[in-house]
């Protein structure tokens, strides 16, 4: 038992030891990192320590050129030393260079106590990776494509594998792909991820595929980026590293490995001058149409519909409906628009539909469509046309009025309007609305004075008005409220000799216990005076020297000597006594 | 020293600071001289010197300093600042024609299919002064309505009460309580903007550079900011999908 307590204590005084010495140390933070150049493929290792504070995380700035992933949590060290304690935190953080190029690691800053503390920069040196023959390589990834110098809008394949040797292990939850962003391109993925084995200069490969439908959009030499993919790599330990448990759960040790794709580059070829029917299809294509009957009365409807098929952009097909067609009014329908996906392109059809209603009986022929379009393969424009159809209306059953003015007149095609081009609209230039503001109402307190400020307003309106009423159902209360002021008012118009003064004050004094008592004060002898003040429960010492005023103002009136010339003038006194009484009154 | 040279260097002195230390107006005319002799990053320092002077400037001063400034950072090429110094003046003048068009303009140039939910225009029409006052503009106009009430109150107590009095006092009220209520929910619940800076961004699971990266985001690309902690914003995307951005990353606005 006493050993366990000389045990606590010692825990006890260390922790103190170290709690005193936390604040004594040293503050700074440092970054190291594993290598200072690296390939594309490469993961950079950065160790960031802050010493002096084991609870501080630093704040880790953007570094463009890398994307920056946290490995693993804090590592806390402790270190005892002649000189005392010190206590330092590790995190560790993981740079995959995005391009090749000498970039600089900004400070890591931590702020400990109000202070900033800042790493120093560093430079790193990113360099393409090596040219291992992928025969010697276990794990790569590629990105190839169909054609390398298609036309503008002509579609081709983008195939990204990833190869991975048979007598590789990885985590089959790591990895995590990048594909490029396919700037200049419009990507539509083929189809769902294709895995199968190949064997490839006599290594057996499982190959991982993805494709995607690559429309260009504008001529010249592009470039395709480089895909990254980032995964854990197992590799087994030795049996003699391994634990009792190591079949169970220990795989071996994992290594985060990054691997890159070569970049593609690519010329696009220009389309060579086109007909003035081209409204941009490229590809392959075909047209055919079909008419619901080509024998029916005036005033009933025919139904006639394109359809246009094939590989290629699709969205450029425009509906190939004349604007007007004689002798017919129109109704369009909805365009039904199909992709399909083929072994290595993309397409499907476009159909169109219209209801046709003759105006008037009559043969009518619906004449062919013709649609252009700019085929890779023969680097020529071509046409696909449907049949021409020939229709024979009869008289309509009955007169039926019908509106001529849809169909008639071909000449008033209408036209959407394009928008030719876009641009911000100009700086506002009106110094005048630059102005200085008020201020009070840009702070919390302004807002809060504006607010309140009314209410108070109306609360001090309204006890005004409230005394106000009060005063005058009961006129007692007006007299209470004003017998000092009247009294001082009084006091000061007060002229003449000593005696002339004490007995005027004496008056003032009368009528101010009048006022406060609601009394006729005026006729107060002292002695009622007295009762009166000691009713009121006024002090006996302020009683004694009204009493003695009162007295003295009896024996001035009827010329006795007062003995106030001694002491000089009464009023001062007078002043001091009022002001004492209307204390005593009101309270 | 005599006297003259030391009163001459004083003037001097006193200039030198005047003219270092130039007021909105000054600032603002320079901003705009300089953008249109297409020197745009020095139209930005003058644009935020008149922002960031120590005179208080008007709410509109400021809509129309971002409003320029969101003009400058568009043709120097930073979309995300842009589109920021719109929103915050979309804040105070959110009926401003020009700047719609000019934020939409903006808008056009992000890469990400990203539309922000708006309300529904049913309830834009019914609280039109929620969604259609600037901040500035919502809380002038609840002072004032307030003011007017308690003075109609005190007026009520010493004038004889007659009907026009009681309309206006009860209009007044009735204006009190509705901007009222929208001042305090944009006070209490801002609707804030999390606006992306960088090329491109990152969002992650957690609050953590080494959790699960659910998206990715490009600069000027618009998401609800739901919680702001420390280096952090929480961030709503469509269709309900969340994440946590850094906060170097995105300028948060508040509408």
């Amino acid at each position: 038992m006493k050993r366990l307590a000389l045990s606590a204590c010692s825990i006890v005084t260390l922790l103190l030891c170290v709690q005193g010495a936390h604040a004594s140390s040293p503050k700074s933070i440092s970054v190291s990192a594993d290598k200072n150049e690296a390939t594309l493929e490469d993961q950079i290792i950065l160790t960031v320590t802050i010493e002096g504070d084991r609870q501080a995380f630093p704040s880790v700035p953007s570094i463009p050129a890398f994307d920056v992933v946290r490995r693993g949590g804090a590592s806390t060290q402790v270190q005892f030393g002649s000189g005392g304690y010190r206590s330092s935190v590790e995190y560790t953080f993981l740079l995959s260079p995005k391009r090749i190029g000498t970039f600089t690691v900004p400070s890591f800053t931590v702020e400990q106590e109000g202070k900033t503390y800042k790493s120093q920069p560093f430079k790193i040196k990113i360099i393409s990776p090596k040219a291992t023959p992928s025969a010697k390589r276990n794990l790569f990834i590629t990105g190839s494509v169909s054609t390398d110098t298609p036309f503008v809008q002509q579609q081709l394949v983008y195939t990204w594998r990833f190869f991975k040797s048979n007598d590789v292990q990885i985590d089959g939850r790591s990895p995590r792909v990048e594909f490029p962003d396919f700037e200049g391109f419009v990507a539509i993925q083929l189809d769902e991820q294709r895995e199968y084995t190949m064997v490839k200069d006599g290594t057996r490969f499982s190959i991982t595929e993805m494709r995607f439908i690559l429309f260009p959009q504008e001529e010249g030499l592009h470039t395709i980026g480089r895909s990254s993919l980032n995964l854990d790599v197992i590799k087994p330990q030795p049996s003699r590293q391994r634990d009792i448990f190591g079949d169970i759960f220990q795989r071996g040790q994992r290594v985060s490995k990054r691997i890159i794709s070569e970049p593609v580059k690519l010329t696009i070829k220009p389309l060579p001058p086109a007909p003035d029917n081209f409204t941009g299809l490229v590809g392959e294509f075909s047209a055919s149409s079909s008419l619901s009957t080509q024998n029916l009365a005036s005033g009933e409807s025919a139904t006639l519909t394109y359809k246009i098929s094939g590989k290629g952009n699709l969205d450029a097909i425009k509906p190939p409906f004349p604007e007007a067609l004689e002798g017919f009014k129109i109704y369009h329908d909805k365009a039904t628009n199909q992709p399909m996906s083929y072994a290595d392109s993309l397409g499907g059809f476009k159909e169109f539909r219209a209801a046709l209603v003759p105006l008037a009986p009559g043969n009518y022929t619906i004449p062919p469509i013709e649609v252009a379009f700019f085929n890779p393969d023969t680097e020529a424009y071509e046409t696909a046309a449907s049949p021409e159809y020939i229709i024979n209306v009869r008289p309509g059953s009955a007169n039926e009025k019908l509106n001529l003015t849809g169909s008639s007149d071909a000449a008033v095609a209408k036209q959407a309007v394009k928008t030719l081009g876009d641009d911000l609209l100009p700086l506002d230039e009106n110094v005048d609305g630059v102005s200085v503001g008020l201020g009070l109402l840009d702070n919390l307190p302004g807002r809060a004075l504006c607010f309140f400020a009314p209410p108070l307003l109306f609360a001090l309106l309204f006890g005004f008005r409230r005394r106000s009423e009060l005063e005058q159902s009961d006129v007692s209360l007006r007299r209470k409220r004003l017998a000092l002021t009247h009294a001082l008012r009084n006091l000061k118009g007060l002229k003449g000799n000593d005696s002339e003064r004490i007995t005027g004050s004496a008056t003032i004094i009368r009528q101010f216990i009048g006022d406060k008592l609601n009394l006729e004060g005026k006729a107060l002898t002292p002695t009622e005076a007295t009762d009166q003040l000691r009713r009121a429960q006024v002090a006996d010492s302020t009683i004694e020297k009204v009493s003695e005023l009162l007295r003295l103002s009896e024996a001035a009136q009827y010329g006795m000597p007062t003995g106030a010339s001694h002491g000089g003038s009464p009023l001062p006194q007078v002043h001091k006594l009022l002001s004492h009484l209307d204390k005593e009154l009101s309270s | 020293m005599k006297p003259l040279p030391s009163a001459l260097i004083f003037c001097a002195l006193t200039l030198a600071a005047f003219s270092a230390h130039a007021g909105p107006k000054e600032s603002f005319i320079e901003g705009n001289l300089a953008y249109g002799k297409a020197e745009y990053e020095s139209a930005i320092e003058h644009f935020k010197e008149a922002l960031n002077s120590n005179h208080p400037l008007s709410s509109n001063s400021h809509a129309q300093l971002h409003y320029n400034l969101g003009n400058a950072y568009l043709r120097n090429g930073q979309l995300g600042a842009s589109i920021a110094s719109y929103l915050k003046s979309l804040a105070q003048q959110p009926l401003d024609e020009d700047l719609i068009a000019n934020l939409q303009f903006a808008r056009s140039q992000t890469k990400d299919d990203l539309v922000l939910e708006e309300a529904d225009p049913i309830l834009k029409t019914l609280f039109f002064w929620h969604f259609s006052f600037g901040r500035s503009d919502a809380l002038l106009v609840f002072l004032v309505a307030n003011a007017i009430f308690w003075l109609t109150m005190g007026l009520r107590l010493y004038a004889p009460i007659n009907s026009a009095l009681v309309l206006v006092q009860r209009c007044a009220l009735l204006i009190t309580l509705l901007v009222g209520a929208s001042v305090f929910i944009r006070w209490v619940a801002p609707n804030q903007i999390a606006v992306i800076q960088s090329k491109q961004a990152n969002v992650f699971a957690g609050q953590d550079a080494a959790s699960v990266i659910r998206f990715k985001l490009h600069e000027g690309s618009e998401v609800s900011a739901v919680a702001v902690d420390g280096n952090w914003v929480k961030v709503d995307l469509p269709e309900q999908k969340q994440g946590w951005i850094k906060a170097s990353d995105v300028v948060v606005v508040k509408l």
